[in-house]
């Protein structure tokens, strides 16, 4: 059951993805899951990797207190020797690591790959670069991120929020989509998830469930209905109980190797506050996710 | 970044440096915050309040992340008059007007002004700082007991000596206990701290200044408020400066300029003296490790708790180990590289440095000393311009007409050489005047072009001017006298018809 293009709708066409890469676990699936994509659509593939600032004031340990002649130039000279000897040492880290992955992508058949190499926030300058692109991929989790199990990174959580683009999120562990889960619930960026899926070569030949959660409305059903007419061959669910764990369920029992939704509908307060659907997903669910805003 | 993000950065991205270096600011404040007092002449209870207050406010809504601000010396030197004169609930009035003043000043974005206070006079700032402080000292140094002099030689000695043993307990405080205790121990002869004065037993209460609200208070403290704001924002801003050259980092300077007046507001209505951002403990600060928001609350809450806790304690310090402390904030606050580049920067910088320096040292206000540096620096300033202009000249063929070409600034600075660039005693039939390649920049640009004009008519020349750029274009139509120039592509009619 797998599904196809429809005949009639103009496909959206990918010139470029934007793949972040740092020192985390998670390179290497980043760089495979944008392989895939590169694959699938054909588009060039920009890896990027961000040297963050290094900040050399909490890492020393001088409690003395005092105040001796030159206080001030001394201190400037020994805060820009220590940043210094990080952003080189950051620098050289970053070439090789994007070395490497600019290798796996030839190795995996991608050839048309640039790399650039910045400095500066990581978040800013995704933002930045993916003016220029039509998706993002970044891993779950970057290198700053402690290495509690099943959390998401605050970067990746700020980028979600603040990319205009499809961000996929990579899984630690790339694994080739074959089956997709959507979780749909209606709104705008479901509808947006949907109809970009639909008119792109993502998900071709690939086993695809809509997973319709909460409660049933009328205006979710005609949602619905929409989104089946432009997924042809895709098996819908509607499962009860909470969003998170019946979505969490479906992708558990397809075995489904990617996870699309729409992200983040709330402020950043209130998500602090009350939490999330889509952080409670992207924490639960093992797989890597697309998610659209 | 969203707003929600940044707040929770500023204040929780370096917890455990932010923590261990209030500490350390908060012990080195303590000493500091009586030296003050006791220099402006109150109880060192109305540093200590103002310390505590100013660095939690500032945490809260100031600019700059790791810097500190506290009671500092540069506005108790500024208040010891109005102090004598009126008494110390005229300082109170005096800090909240202080705080409106700069409340107001962060809305007119003074902190733009910053940019024309130039190195030299910042280097002069800060070294007159320096000499204020150490100066301070010396009413504790004359006609006491050779113990005393002792003791400050041997806490000088702890400061600098005992940071090579371990950098893990801040030296000025292992002087001041271990000199405490010595003082106590031997009964030594020397003044305590609380022989200055009342110390704070309690939490500070808001109360408002026990002063007539008529227009004479006002009369009173409006002077010493406007001088305290001035010189306030001046160490804050180029403290601010500092701090962002440590840690690489930008800061909002508006906001810390408003934040500066939210602190003085509240800190005098709390019984607190004025004060700003302070140079040496910001270094502290920076040195060990403290870079975000929570390093100055913890400062200010930890200071509090100290002073109340331990006020006995805190009485019995002997005072020259205070003294110690403040000569070592003076040493750390000098510039000493400035002392030994006086012979190799350029004449004027070291003039400008200098005469900063002398003036505050005679006036006690750092303000005035400031801005008689920026004068100094903008004068030095337009006569080194005023010589990038160069008048070249050529005689026609027959020698009757002669072309001169204008090139440069031309500013009210370059009056005399430009009017004697021209050669008047020359016999000519006429002359042109080529500016196309000078810019003029005010009306007194255009006078002088008016005289050499005028004086050429005079001798019978025909003159003409020829190529003015749109830049002195609208200054000459606007301001010139001489008949006007045909058109401005240099093709002209003769003027003095």
């Amino acid at each position: 059951m797998g599904f196809r293009l429809l005949p009639g709708i103009r496909g959206i066409i990918m010139k470029r993805i934007l793949a972040a890469i740092d020192t985390s676990l998670y390179a290497d699936s980043v760089v495979d899951h944008a392989a895939w994509l590169a694959r699938r659509t054909g588009a060039a593939v920009e890896l990027l990797h961000v040297i963050q600032p290094s900040d050399p004031v909490p890492g020393r340990s001088d409690m003395s207190g005092a105040l001796g002649l030159g206080a001030r130039s001394g201190l400037m000279e020994e805060l820009v020797q220590l940043a210094e000897v990080q952003g080189r040492l950051a620098r050289e880290q970053g070439k090789a690591l994007l070395a490497g992955a600019a290798a796996r992508l030839a190795a995996a058949g991608v050839s048309d790959v640039q790399s650039l190499h910045r400095h500066g926030g990581v978040v800013e300058t995704l933002i930045e670069r993916e003016a220029e692109a039509d998706i993002v991929v970044v891993g779950k989790r970057g290198e700053q991120a402690d290495f509690a199990r099943g959390h998401i990174g605050s970067l990746v959580e700020r980028l979600v929020r603040e990319s205009v683009r499809p961000v996929l999120v990579a899984a630690r562990r790339y694994a080739l989509p074959k089956t997709a889960v959507i979780a749909f619930d209606g709104g705008p960026s479901a509808t947006k998830a949907v109809q970009f899926l639909a008119a792109s070569p993502l998900l071709a030949d690939m086993a695809v469930h809509l997973v319709v959660a909460g409660k049933a409305q009328a205006s979710v059903e005609a949602a619905v209905e929409a989104a089946v007419a432009v997924l042809p061959g895709a098996v819908v669910h509607q499962p009860s109980g909470a969003a998170a764990e019946a979505i969490h369920g479906v992708v558990t029992a397809t075995r489904a190797e990617l996870l699309v939704m729409g992200a983040y509908g709330h402020s950043p307060l209130r998500s602090f506050i009350l939490g999330s659907t889509t952080t409670a997903l992207m924490q639960a669910c093992q797989t890597s996710v697309l998610l659209f805003r | 970044m969203s707003w929600f993000e940044r707040l929770r950065a500023g204040w929780f991205g370096n917890v455990r440096g932010d923590v261990l270096a209030g500490l350390v600011v908060a012990l080195a404040l303590i000493p500091e915050a009586i030296g003050f007092s006791i220099i402006a002449g109150v109880d060192p209870r109305v540093g200590l309040y103002a310390s505590f207050s100013i660095a939690v406010i500032i945490a809260l809504v100031g600019g700059r992340p790791g810097m500190i601000s506290a009671a500092t010396a540069a506005v108790a030197v500024l208040v010891v008059p109005l102090v004598r004169d009126h008494g110390v609930e005229y300082l109170f009035a005096a800090t909240v007007l202080m705080g409106v003043i700069q409340f107001g000043a962060g809305f007119l974005r003074v902190d733009l002004l910053m940019r024309f206070v130039s190195r030299s006079v910042i280097t002069g700032f800060v070294n007159a700082l320096a000499i204020l402080i150490f100066m301070a000292q010396l009413p504790q140094l004359i006609d006491v007991t050779m113990i005393t002099y002792v003791m400050v030689a041997g806490g000088l000695g702890i400061i600098y000596l005992f940071p090579l043993l371990t950098r893990q307990v801040p030296s000025p405080l292992v002087a001041i206990i271990v000199l405490t205790v010595l003082a106590i121990y031997f009964g030594l002869d020397v003044n305590r701290v609380g022989d200055m004065g009342a110390l704070p037993d309690a939490l500070p209460l808001w109360a408002l200044p026990q002063v007539p609200l008529t227009g004479e208070t006002l009369q009173i403290i409006l002077p010493f408020s406007l001088t305290m704001a001035a010189v306030g924002l001046l160490e804050s801003l180029l403290t601010a400066q500092i701090v962002d050259d440590l840690t690489d980092t930008g800061s909002d300077k508006a906001r810390g300029v408003r934040g500066q007046g939210i602190a003085n507001f509240f800190t005098g209505f709390l019984g607190g003296m004025g004060g700003c951002a302070m140079i040496g403990q910001s270094v502290i600060n920076v040195k060990s490790g403290g870079s975000g928001r929570l390093s100055a609350l913890v400062a200010g809450a930890v200071l509090l708790f100290l002073i109340v806790a331990l006020g006995g304690l805190v009485a019995q310090i002997p005072m020259p180990a205070l003294v110690a402390v403040m000569i070592m904030v003076s040493i750390g606050t000098f510039s000493w590289t400035s002392i030994s580049s006086l012979r190799g920067h350029p004449w004027q910088s070291s003039l400008v440095m200098l005469t900063t320096v002398v003036v505050v040292v005679a006036t006690h206000n750092l303000a005035t000393g400031v801005l008689a540096g920026v004068l100094l620096s903008g004068i030095f300033f337009a006569s080194k311009v005023s010589g990038l202009f160069a008048v070249s000249s050529e005689l026609s063929a027959d020698g009757a007409s002669r072309v001169y070409f204008v090139r440069g600034e031309v500013f009210f600075a370059s009056a005399d050489r430009f009017v004697e660039a021209f050669d008047l005693r020359e016999v000519l039939d006429s002359v042109v005047i080529d500016v196309s390649g000078a810019h003029f920049w005010d009306i007194s640009a255009v006078a002088m072009l008016d005289k050499v004009v005028l004086k050429f008519r005079r001798e019978g020349t025909e003159t003409v001017v020829r190529g003015l750029n749109e830049a002195s274009a609208t200054l000459v139509d606007r301001f010139g006298s001489y008949d006007k120039v045909g058109d401005r592509d240099g093709v002209s009619a003769p003027a003095g018809h």
